[in-house]
């Protein structure tokens, strides 16, 4: 709950009549939450985590917990940290009596992009992660399916596309944004994005259904690398090969690390079929892959205010 | 001609496309970029189409196409099928190598991989099969094989046979389209085995009857 998916999911249910909310994280809510009971915990304090699941006894447990590498974490620790959160949050499930479903967060990464793979998978292609946060996903989804095997109760993984969008730390929004941004080799790979306000649609749809199984959420379109960075009117540099390695630590300095799946993003593409979740959830994200890039660029940049300024 | 009908001049299409506006769906398809290589091709080749009727103006439908050297009867059909129908034919087969996929993508290509069929033909899209490569035996309609035919079973799609005459260095080509095979719901494997069989059969059917 305290990163922007789960402070924007906490945003659409606290009014709902009937809803109360107890949220875990590392960090507080970035927004005002009414009627909501929070808590920071680490995600390796497992018995603080089993505690107060224990003791709220919810109906459904929103698991988002999971960290992409360079978003809030760096790389080691976000493999750590998505596995600690999972494992202490299904252990503490299992006991709570009144629990009807779960909802995970997952991703598109967790298919793979290994040759011969599909560009747009549904949601009954092979998993074979080939990136580390990939492999993060596939790990947390294997927890969740083997917790709704043993305990009989529907676990839905929303496999998101990258989610981007103004205010949340996305390492590939960061990257879109500088002013000369190395690309795949031209024509470069099309991949498609979610934005940030779509996620709750998923995540509600599929607590509403008591949703099992994964679920594709991802925006519709698809834009290439350069494109994207010609929509902002920034440069797009091609890079082949070794190329990469030197401006991957380039960007690094410069604030915009790109992740080992941000690169499979950019040189081998990533767009998922959103079909399922459309029949199933009767859900559709609002945003456009290109909204979303159009969205990221027309971002205003931050404004400082003076503190002593009369401003009325 | 209305202006709002004019085509864009060159000049407008290079600044877009320099600013990014254009489209590219989930598979990789640019249609602006497929559009000025169908006007080429045509250039190339001179297709003639018998059975173009039997292509549906909207909704999905598998070409299950025979191969003689294997090279332009792509672009060929692509080519065809869009004279007499304005859609575009994503053909299935481009291998999944660097910069030459991407390339393909970019012109409607897909991998020759279920999951990329199915999708485009739940997609709504004309998707393109070859058949088996049958170099030596140019009269003989190539292998398929069941799970060939599993996409389209899923999709609900009718599947076209069709066959192509011409050779590889020269201009003229005919496109032969046959009568659509419609999919049996949720079939075992026998009845996805016997699909297979009917559509191959309604390709050598045309092969052996040409006109």
């Amino acid at each position: 709950m305290g990163g922007h998916l789960g402070t924007g999911v906490a945003l659409e249910l606290q009014g709902k009549p009937g809803v109360e909310l107890m949220g875990i994280d590392i960090d507080p809510p970035r927004r005002f939450l009414r009627n909501t009971e929070f808590h920071r915990v680490q995600p390796a304090d497992r018995r603080t985590i089993t505690k107060l699941l224990r003791d709220f006894d919810p109906h459904a447990i929103l698991h988002l917990g999971v960290y992409e590498p360079h978003a809030r974490s760096n790389p080691s620790a976000s493999h750590e940290r998505s596995i600690d959160v999972t494992t202490a949050v299904l252990d503490a499930a299992a006991d709570c009596p009144s629990l009807e479903s779960i909802v995970a967060r997952s991703g598109l990464e967790v298919y793979g992009r290994h040759r011969g793979s599909p560009l747009c998978p549904d949601e009954t292609a092979e998993i074979r992660p080939t990136t580390r946060f990939g492999q993060t996903l596939a790990d947390v989804e294997e927890l969740c399916r083997d917790f709704e095997r043993r305990h009989d109760i529907p676990v839905a993984l929303i496999r998101f596309a990258p989610i981007v969008g103004p205010h949340i730390p996305s390492p590939i929004g960061r990257y879109l944004r500088l002013p000369i941004v190395p690309v795949g080799i031209l024509p470069d790979a099309p991949f498609s994005l979610l934005h940030t306000d779509d996620v709750p649609l998923f995540v509600l749809a599929a607590l509403e259904h008591r949703a099992s199984g994964p679920f594709n959420a991802v925006g519709t379109d698809a834009v290439t690398g350069s494109q994207a960075v010609r929509m902002g009117g920034k440069v797009p540099f091609p890079v082949v090969g070794p190329g990469w390695i030197v401006s991957r630590a380039i960007t690094g300095v410069l604030g915009s690390p790109l992740p080992e799946h941000g690169l499979e993003l950019l040189t081998r593409g990533r767009t998922g079929d959103p079909r399922r979740a459309r029949e199933v959830l009767g859900v559709s994200a609002e945003y456009s892959t290109i909204d979303v890039i159009k969205d990221l660029h027309e971002w205003a940049p931050v404004a400082y205010l003076e503190p002593n300024r009369v401003v009325a | 001609m209305a202006a709002d009908d004019q085509a864009p001049s060159l000049g407008d299409t290079v600044r877009r496309r320099f600013s990014g506006d254009f489209d590219v769906d989930p598979w990789g398809f640019d249609p602006e970029l497929a559009e000025a290589a169908s006007q080429a091709s045509s250039v190339r080749w001179a297709v003639d189409v018998i059975g173009g009727a039997r292509i549906p103006k909207e909704g999905p439908v598998l070409l299950v196409v025979s191969r003689r050297f294997g090279v332009s009867e792509p672009a060929v059909v692509a080519n065809g099928v869009h004279q007499v129908s304005g859609r575009t034919v994503r053909v299935a087969g481009v291998p999944d190598l660097p910069v030459v996929s991407s390339v393909l993508r970019r012109l409607g290509a897909v991998l020759n991989n279920p999951g990329e069929i199915t999708g485009l033909l739940h997609h709504g899209e004309v998707v393109m099969l070859p058949l088996g490569w049958q170099p030596l035996h140019t009269s003989v309609a190539g292998s398929l094989s069941s799970d060939s035919v599993a996409p389209a079973i899923d999709a609900g799609a009718p599947i076209l046979p069709v066959a192509t005459f011409g050779s590889e260095v020269g201009r003229r080509w005919r496109v032969m389209i046959g009568e659509p095979i419609l999919p049996p719901k949720q079939p075992d494997k026998l009845g996805r085995v016997e699909l297979a069989e009917a559509v191959r059969a309604g390709v050598q059917h045309l092969l052996d009857n040409p006109r």
